[in-house]
């Protein structure tokens, strides 16, 4: 336990746009960590609710609160914290999900010695479906089993569409060498990140699920336009990782057509869909994609 | 919902044996919990390995140790811890098991807005090698929770470390029966329905660890001496359900016949055959209990393979 004046080991980083409500259950899951030696702040993305009482209410020196006077986004309040944080590592919670009480101390033990050339990653509980059609399941992240004692590698990262914050620890160093969350993109810039934090340091993951998301009734991610936004910026960005791996790269173009679809965009769609075709002519689903976006975008 | 001043309003108790590594998790679960008004009645059942020094870890005045010297099985472990409580609702937690922090919470509320219910069930994650599940503990149908299709029958297993319960709900239908190693808590489910309304939250409130931990206290073997307890004891639950009386039958006979004796086998077999004569898997296992216990378990295991096979 660092003594005052002296800066914690782990700054956790928690963003949240109202969500009082849900609050207790994430920071308290925080501040009731087997490994106590850390530094929580929350940053306050322009909320009309009444966060800064809620949190100065726990009365506990390990709690900051840092406010945005209007809504910049998740992944600005994200680099605030960041850029606020004291700590050598820097791991993220939502305010809506819950960390099981060992995480830290799990983390920080499998990047021993703390040496800051690897990051930590864990894996991810998470409910879907709607409790009153009584088809609630549960999504793991990683959705299948896979193998993850070698860590994970940065081609894999590129591949993969999907990150979770909640799942870090990560050396400050490296987060400020990749350059903090890209505050363009409106649902990606987790996975983002990871791509340009999977080329700093060596990931040590684990599939043991540390963190507990719950979709709650307002969820971030429910509008395909956001989805259709961020691909390409983000096949923009790693054009030149992608050349190398035509594979994953037509999958990534096949995705991009899949959200371009559910966004109702058949003519980008199609082209898309005809892009990934081209990098990889073997892909029923994508010729079924295009016949698909061609067919709509005719009929209307 | 309140309680009288340093009475704390609920308790929980944690039977354990020979898990210190889990059961250090299992109660910092429990401590850590948001709704804090608890007392945790660590009951050591006879272990062998370092439980008191884990127990002993926890500098928390909430934390009670109770140590038997000779063991007594899970459900003796927590009639035992029972006597012990002072809060007017109780709680179960087992060694291997994590509580999310918000599960006393959610269930105290339960219970405070239906005074008509006297235990409250929650669905929670079976996290196993390679798959996790979200296991639900909820009636069949009509809201009914009907015991008849037995221990194995469809509910879910009824985990104790997802109830919550009023003491005067367990006063009423009493304790865990402790001639029962495997399905103790079913059986208690019964007597409660007897006595009081049960219900239950549709969400995952704790997570039963099946990677570091074991199901220790559910093994095929005592299967068979189970169900002849069950059956004897609440013969009502089967008055008019001649197929699902049946399927208890098969259920003992099977594990009869892999565990103990072919001929207690052949004669549950029997039973389940009389009761409901088109049980063609009851006839499969009474042609299976001539083989002796190894045959009919290697038999069971390439049933499972072919039916594996026949259903992928």
């Amino acid at each position: 336990m660092g003594r005052t004046g002296e800066p914690p080991l782990v700054s956790v980083v928690l963003p949240t746009l109202d969500r009082s409500r849900w609050l207790p259950r994430s920071i308290g899951s925080v501040l009731r960590q087997t490994w106590n030696d850390l530094e929580l702040i929350v940053v306050d993305d322009g909320s009309t609710e009444d966060i800064a009482a809620l949190v100065n209410g726990y009365g506990d020196p390990r709690v900051r609160y840092v406010r945005h006077d209007r809504n910049l986004g998740v992944a600005a309040a994200r680099n605030t914290g960041v850029e606020a944080a004291r700590g050598r590592y820097i791991a993220f919670q939502d305010s809506d999900d819950e960390w099981l009480l060992g995480k830290l101390e799990a983390q920080l033990a499998d990047l021993q010695p703390l040496d800051g050339t690897r990051m930590a990653l864990c894996g991810v509980l998470r409910m879907i479906g709607d409790a009153t059609r009584g088809d609630r399941r549960v999504l793991t992240y990683p959705r299948t089993p896979t193998d993850w004692s070698h860590g994970v590698d940065p081609r894999i990262v590129l591949a993969s569409a999907v990150a979770y914050t909640q799942s870090w620890l990560v050396p400050k160093t490296a987060l400020l060498a990749a350059g903090g969350f890209d505050t363009r993109l409106r649902v990606w810039d987790d996975w983002d990140l990871l791509i340009r934090l999977s080329k700093q340091v060596a990931i040590r993951a684990r599939l043991e699920p540390l963190v507990v998301s719950a979709r709650s009734d307002r969820s971030l991610s429910d509008d395909p336009a956001r989805f259709a936004h961020d691909l390409p910026v983000i096949l923009n960005k790693y054009a030149d990782d992608l050349r190398t791996r035509p594979v994953d790269h037509a999958s990534l173009r096949k995705l991009l057509a899949t959200w371009l679809y559910r966004a109702k965009r058949w003519p980008e769609a199609r082209a898309a869909a005809w892009e990934s075709i081209c990098l990889r002519p073997a892909q029923s689903a994508a010729w079924s994609l295009l016949a698909r976006a061609f067919l709509r975008e005719t009929l209307t | 919902m309140t309680s009288l001043p340093g009475v704390p309003l609920v308790s929980v108790i944690l039977p354990t044996h020979n898990r210190p590594a889990t059961l250090k998790r299992a109660i910092h679960s429990v401590l850590a919990q948001l709704h804090g008004d608890l007392e945790l009645i660590v009951v050591d059942d006879a272990s062998d390995q370092g439980t008191h020094a884990a127990a002993a870890t926890f500098k928390d005045p909430r934390l009670h140790y109770v140590r038997l010297d000779s063991n007594r099985g899970a459900g003796g472990a927590r009639n035992e811890g029972l006597r012990r409580a002072r809060g007017t609702l109780i709680a179960y937690q087992d060694d291997d098991d994590v509580w999310l922090i918000d599960k006393l919470q959610k269930q105290v509320a339960f219970l405070s807005s239906r005074p008509d219910i006297g235990l409250c069930l929650t669905g929670y994650y079976r996290v196993s090698p390679g798959v996790t599940t979200y296991v639900r503990m909820r009636p069949h149908s009509h809201g009914r929770w009907d015991f008849a299709h037995g221990p194995l029958g469809g509910f879910g297993v009824i985990a104790t470390p997802g109830w919550l319960v009023r003491r005067d709900t367990l006063a009423a239908a009493g304790g865990f029966d402790e001639r029962l190693r495997s399905w103790d808590d079913w059986e208690l489910g019964v007597r409660i329905a007897q006595v009081a309304g049960i219900g239950f939250l549709d969400e995952p409130l704790f997570i039963q660890d099946r990677v570091q931990g074991g199901h220790m206290w559910r093994n095929r073997s005592v299967y068979a001496s189970d169900m002849a307890v069950i059956l004897s004891k609440h013969p009502e639950l089967w008055r008019g359900k001649p197929k699902l009386l049946a399927r208890q039958y098969f259920i003992q006979g099977r594990a009869e016949a892999a565990f103990n004796s072919p001929e207690a086998a052949r004669r549950a077999l029997m039973r389940a055959i009389r009761l409901d004569p088109a049980a063609w898997r009851a006839w499969l296992a009474l042609a299976g209990t001539f083989a002796g216990r190894e045959g009919f378990r290697t038999l069971e295991q390439r049933w499972q393979a072919f039916t594996s096979w026949r259903d992928a």
